[in-house]
């Protein structure tokens, strides 16, 4: 069943630091060793996929095998990186999860619009967040499938 | 100009409301954290307060989340239709099932209601939450929450008949018909009838009857207000409430359709 190799990277774009942490916290408590990389913005987000500027270098900058995506980013944000990388054909193929606080029925709508893998919304309390982090890794790294990175590459 | 700066004020609310959450969230997160990591190492008065920091960040987001749907109500689009009331009434008991049985209330309902125009979902949370409130301010042992429907003064039960020509009102204009909600709960004192209807405001402490942000009725008159419509109540102390509403329609431009009484003539 398990499909996933520890080593797949999760590409976290995520602005508040709290949020990151608490994202962080939760991997450990399900036992996620994965590999993490973290963008602030939506800009920064768009370089690393791209491999522009600091992310030019492919090796060290290698592409995700799954995106968490914030929604709320300063400047460029979720929505807007979202578009772009399910418009290109490359990029299409890795699974975003868009992780918000926002419950909002337009961004929902918008997200699944754009090609938003699945969408969840940033429960509040602690317990509800690392139950739902726990469900999202059986989920994407146990049952579902994920593309093969390399041959995208 | 009115309607502006109250969808500006509406928008003001939602984009504060949504940025404080965030940093609430950071506190609610980090005593969250403590708690896991050192708790063991707090002394019972420690303990306590933790745990007290924990439960006032929770009740500040639910205040604010209350901010956020109250805001939401005034910049989203309702969707306006023809709303068949029998409909919307079944849906809404059936929603609050499981509040029924436990409280044990006998609900009343006269056979038919009107089709109105206005907002599906909006029009179920009215009902909601009025009759959500006449069960929760109840401290009778036989509770009971009467739901009906006044037309010119006449109360439409199951043996009255509408009079041909009686949707017309003193004044020539086509009337609306009044709809309530009417419990034999605790009662409100009448200088309280103003003030209930704004928002957070708690009539009785938490701990008599259960907790709430205090924005139900605040909600209700928001939703009532969009249709065009009027709230006011009639209460007795110790003998119980009735909110009496009406509902416009959009703008009040759309009247109701007396053909929809065809059950009653």
């Amino acid at each position: 069943m398990k499909n996933i190799s520890p080593n797949h990277l999760i590409l976290i774009v995520e602005d508040s630091d709290i949020d990151y942490e608490t994202t962080i916290r939760a991997f450990k408590k399900s036992s996620m060793a994965n590999p993490v990389q973290r963008c602030e913005d939506g800009e920064e987000a768009l370089d690393y996929l791209y491999h522009r500027n600091q992310f030019s270098d492919k090796v060290k900058s290698p592409r995700p095998d799954l995106i968490l995506l914030d929604l709320n980013l300063p400047g460029t944000d979720g929505r807007e990186v979202l578009e772009e990388i399910k418009k290109d054909p490359k990029l299409k193929t890795i699974p975003v999860i868009v992780l918000t606080t926002s419950s909002d029925d337009k961004d929902i709508e918008n997200c699944y619009q754009a090609g938003a893998n699945s969408y969840i919304h940033k429960p509040v309390d602690l317990q509800g967040f690392f139950e739902a982090i726990q469900r999202l890794k059986d989920f994407w790294f146990e049952v579902a499938i994920l593309p093969k990175n390399e041959m995208l590459t | 100009m009115l309607f502006r700066s109250n969808k500006e004020l509406d928008d003001f609310a939602y984009i504060v409301s949504h940025d404080l959450k965030e940093p609430l969230r950071g506190i609610y997160n980090y005593s969250g954290f403590i708690k896991e990591d050192y708790y063991d190492k707090l002394d019972d008065d420690g303990k306590s307060k933790l745990d007290t920091l924990g439960r006032l960040s929770k009740r500040m987001e639910s205040l604010i989340n209350t901010i956020l749907y109250y805001a939401r109500l005034g910049r989203e689009e309702s969707t306006m239709g023809p709303v068949d009331l029998n409909k919307v009434l079944a849906d809404t008991l059936e929603n609050m099932q499981s509040l029924l049985k436990e409280s044990n209330v006998d609900i009343r309902l006269p056979k038919h209601f009107p089709t109105v125009h206005g907002d599906e979902t909006r029009i179920g949370e009215v009902f909601q939450n009025l009759i959500g409130n006449a069960i929760k301010y109840n401290d009778k042992p036989d509770k009971w929450v009467e739901i009906g429907c006044i037309w010119n003064g006449i109360e439409k039960g199951q043996d009255r008949r509408m009079e041909p020509g009686s949707e017309k009102s003193p004044d020539g204009h086509s009337s609306s018909p009044v709809f309530y909600v009417k419990d034999n709960g605790i009662g409100i004192l009448e200088k309280h009838f103003d003030s209930l209807f704004r928002i957070f405001k708690r009539l009785n402490g938490k701990n008599k009857f259960g907790d709430g942000t205090g924005a139900g009725t605040t909600i209700v008159k928001k939703i009532i207000e969009q249709h065009n419509g009027r709230i006011w109540l009639e209460s007795k102390m110790g003998e119980g409430t009735t909110f009496y509403f009406t509902l416009e329609g959009e703008l009040g431009n759309e009247k109701y359709q007396p053909q929809s009484f065809d059950s009653y003539s």
